[in-house]
């Protein structure tokens, strides 16, 4: 048996959802955090002994999609007949919600009605009398909220036992033409007029909505161009700040301590065995996998901070004061999600992308998203701060800040690239009501991509270091490879082409080419394999070295000056991203040419990036210019040709477009 | 060879056993990208399945 | 054309007093060039796009309802339609004739 929930964005269908199933999906305070439908067992506890499938949709206003993600939800209901619908409804909001429900209830699926977020209408005085709604809705009207499990297995008990009867609707839309602009507007109109009807009969309100309230003032501080900005920057500041410069590493340290010290009793413990074994275990798999995992509390410590700040409701705000800014460039407010949401995973970024309407500006958000450091890159960060800036925390704030400046030239770019289009884009986004953020929920979030993180260096990292140790200890014949002779192993010889084009970017070794290539496995690997190629076993205590100060022995073995250091770094920040999120890219852009289009222009950002710092930072430090400066100019040359070429190709396409529409209109005037 | 080199070598033998496992087990469920928090759902690997595409 | 107000809020603003379109009973008024703290009622929501008018429409955006103006920025400003707040821009708040 499946149970559909539906109803409108941010009305609470995830956190119901989520208490109804144990699951522990991304939920938010902003319309748009679910973006794709989800299905799930419900707990036995609720499922009164029967098989019963709940299915999390995407909010909706109605039935006519919008945006792509609403038409996940109105596709659902009609054509995957679920044997019941769950309406959410934000009791908050009725005037707006029933609109969709009496849609709902035309379909003849058994509907329930869940007048959710009742805690808010109770502290506001706001009456609904529920009785009175459910015998002119002509279904079973339950008081829920979800945040507190209230209501709830009453609501789905009855939504089991509806299952597989009909629905009889109050209100049925009449027979009309549906190409008929006129006639459908018409039709709805009448619509909104039967559910004024209804709720001007079962809703007593004390506060109106339309009056002046305390959040108000915030709202005004929070939107106001200058403050609003200045607020966002201090916030991001913050979490930044808390996450990788004092609790974050802080707890890191301790970690740490454990994982070295275990690491030097297996290496103890393998002293009399062959050294390949040791290098295998000791180097490969507990080093290697505990430099990644080391870096957890940073990663764990943010995802926190940003639980909390997607739940309090800061984040429409936030879309709200930066939309005048990303429309300058040619995005939309609503790219701030993606950015935001960017910070922990570019996956999910990227599939926010859906909430914004406008094609050219969802791809063009979906292809810059990634420019924001994620919780994979952290370890990298984390790393080079520490091994040479002595741990400073400008490193990775810069690191955050640059990559918003990024997305802004970026998107300057592919705004010049695809010409500008004259469609008027429109901002309208709903600024849901505050609420405190609710500790117990961020606390599960963290944990959540916390397993995940070591589910992924236990797995795909560990393989991949593995395999990175093998292929450095053996020459393609299998003999073992000899010291000094490190050169001839296979992984040189594979990575080694590349470094060469690595030189004009200052750190053209095999080694850095090789981290950096199995970083697009995932970026943690970047880290994992730097620790495995310079048999750096006291990987992370570094930064402890560091801070007492002089060279440590991270940078030594790694032969970086900061300059390279910084310009590799950002090389590995600012390439491609993970090939997930490369597929993730791919599904949402449904276009190869914008799918390499996005992988070129972040390849050559990467590459750009790193060169100007190597270039130019040698150039301030040590007086002249680092090493293969005219083939480097020649590569960003032939980029910038690639990058005019696509341009006039793209745009003449456009003119050719511009012309036909205009010969056509002509002819249609002449006739 | 003495005992530690054969605890090690099985030991080895072990977990990678058990990664390969779980990667492979994900790959048969059908995610691409273990470890993924958003696997459930990445549109990538649910083309079979309804999801509005 | 005659404007119109509709008074669901009386605390932040007295009586109606003067009547803004009057002064210039040619040009439209829009969100753009509203009083804040003040409710009108739609008279005409014409954005060029259809889809984008009959989202509007769903929100509870449309001609003969209320809109109350809550606060104005240089680039946007905050309504609230039915029971909810919102955020428009400048573009979107030009196509509201109230």
């Amino acid at each position: 048996m499946r149970i559909a929930f539906a109803g409108n964005p941010n009305s609470g269908k995830t956190t119901m959802y989520n208490a109804l199933t144990g699951r522990s999906e991304k939920v938010g305070n902003w319309g748009g955090v679910t973006v794709g439908s989800k299905e799930f067992q419900l707990k036995k506890e609720y499922a009164g002994g029967k098989e019963v499938i709940a299915v999390d949709l995407p909010g909706a206003y109605s039935m006519s999609p919008f945006t792509p993600e609403e038409g996940i939800t109105s596709e659902y209901v009609r054509t995957a007949n679920p044997d019941a619908i769950v309406n959410i409804v934000d009791a908050t909001n009725l005037s707006r919600s029933l609109f969709f429900t009496t849609q709902l209830l035309e379909l003849g699926i058994p509907v329930v009605v869940a007048l959710n977020k009742t805690d808010i209408n109770e502290k506001e005085g706001t009456r609904i009398d529920a009785t009175k709604l459910s015998a002119k809705l002509g279904c079973p009207v339950f008081e829920t909220v979800s945040t507190e499990n209230k209501g709830l297995s009453e609501m789905i008990a009855k939504a089991i036992s509806l299952a597989g009867t009909t629905q009889e609707a109050p209100y049925l839309q009449a027979d009309i033409d549906l190409h008929d602009k006129n006639a459908v507007d018409a039709e709805d109109r009448k619509r909104y007029s039967f559910v004024n009807d209804i709720v001007a009969d079962v809703e007593k309100r004390t506060v109106l909505s339309a009056e002046s309230q305390k959040s108000d003032k915030l709202d005004a501080v929070l939107t106001n161009p200058i403050a609003g900005i200045l607020v966002f920057a201090a916030v991001m500041w913050f979490v930044f700040w808390v996450s990788q410069a004092w609790l974050g590493p802080l707890v890191a340290d301790w970690l740490v301590g454990w994982i070295e010290t275990f690491q030097g009793w297996v290496a103890g413990q393998l002293e009399n065995s062959p050294a390949i074994l040791s290098a295998l275990l000791a180097d490969g798999i507990v080093g290697g996998v505990g430099a990644v995992v080391g870096f957890l509390p940073l990663v764990m410590v943010m995802y926190f901070l940003i639980a909390l700040l997607e739940d309090c409701g800061y984040m429409a705000r936030v879309s709200a004061v930066m939309d005048p800014i990303f429309k300058r460039v040619g995005l939309s407010g609503k790219s701030v999600i993606p950015v935001v949401i960017g910070t922990g995973c570019g996956i999910p970024a990227i599939m926010a992308c859906r909430t914004i309407r406008d094609e050219r500006e969802r791809r063009a958000t979906s292809m810059l998203a990634t420019f924001i450091p994620c919780g994979a890159k952290i370890p990298v960060i984390a790393l080079f701060a520490g091994a040479f800036f002595a741990g400073a925390g400008w490193v990775s704030l810069l690191s955050y800040f640059f990559g918003l400046l990024l997305i802004f030239l970026g998107a300057l770019l592919i705004k010049g690239i695809t010409g500008y289009k004259y469609r008027k884009s429109f901002f309208i986004m709903e600024l849901p009501k505050w609420k405190a953020p609710s500790l117990k929920f961020a606390f599960r979030s963290m944990m959540e991509r916390a397993k995940a993180y070591i589910i992924k260096a236990a797995t795909i990292i560990l393989i991949c270091n593995t395999v990175v140790q093998i292929m450095q200890t053996f020459d393609w014949h299998f003999n073992v490879v000899e010291e000094g002779a490190e050169n001839t192993s296979i992984l040189a010889s594979i990575a080694s082409p590349f470094a060469i084009l690595l030189i004009p970017l200052g750190f053209g070794v095999w080694q850095l080419a090789a981290a950096a290539i199995t970083g697009f496995i995932a970026k943690e690997n970047v880290v994992g394999t730097l620790a495995v190629v310079y048999g750096l076993t006291a990987f992370i205590d570094t930064e402890e070295l560091a801070m007492t100060g002089g060279a440590n022995t991270v940078a030594m073995t790694m032969g970086l000056t900061s300059v390279t250091a910084l310009a590799y770094l950002f090389f590995n920040l600012y390439t491609p991203p993970c090939f997930a999120a490369i597929g993730a890219m791919n599904s949402e852009m449904k276009s190869r040419g914008w799918l390499w289009g996005a992988i070129g222009l972040q390849l050559c950002t990467g590459y750009t990036v790193a060169f100007l710092i190597n270039q130019f930072g040698t150039l301030f430090t040590e007086g002249h210019l680092a090493a293969g400066f005219v083939p480097g100019l020649i590569a960003e040359a032939l980029m910038v040709l690639a990058v005019v070429m696509i341009g006039k190709k793209v745009r003449s396409h456009f003119d050719e477009q511009y012309a036909l529409h205009k010969k056509a209109s002509k002819a249609g005037a002449a006739a | 060879m003495n005992t530690a080199t054969v605890l090690a070598v099985i030991a080895i033998a072990v977990i990678l056993f058990f990664a390969a496992r779980y990667l492979y087990k994900e790959k048969k469920k059908g995610n691409h990208c273990v470890g993924c928090p958003y696997a459930d759902s990445c549109p990538k690997h649910r083309q079979g399945t309804n999801c509005g595409h | 054309m005659q404007a119109q107000f509709a008074l669901w809020n009386s605390s932040k603003t007295s009586a109606p007093t003067v009547d803004k379109g009057a002064e210039d009973v040619t040009a439209k008024r829009t969100l753009l060039n509203a009083e804040p703290g003040v409710t009108y009622t739609i008279k005409e929501i014409n954005t060029d796009d259809d889809e984008m008018n009959s989202f509007l429409f769903r929100l509870g955006c449309y001609e003969g309802e209320p809109i109350t103006l809550i606060s104005k920025k240089r680039k946007s400003c905050i309504v609230v339609i039915k029971d909810g707040r919102y955020n428009l821009d400048n573009l979107l708040s030009e196509a509201i004739i109230v």
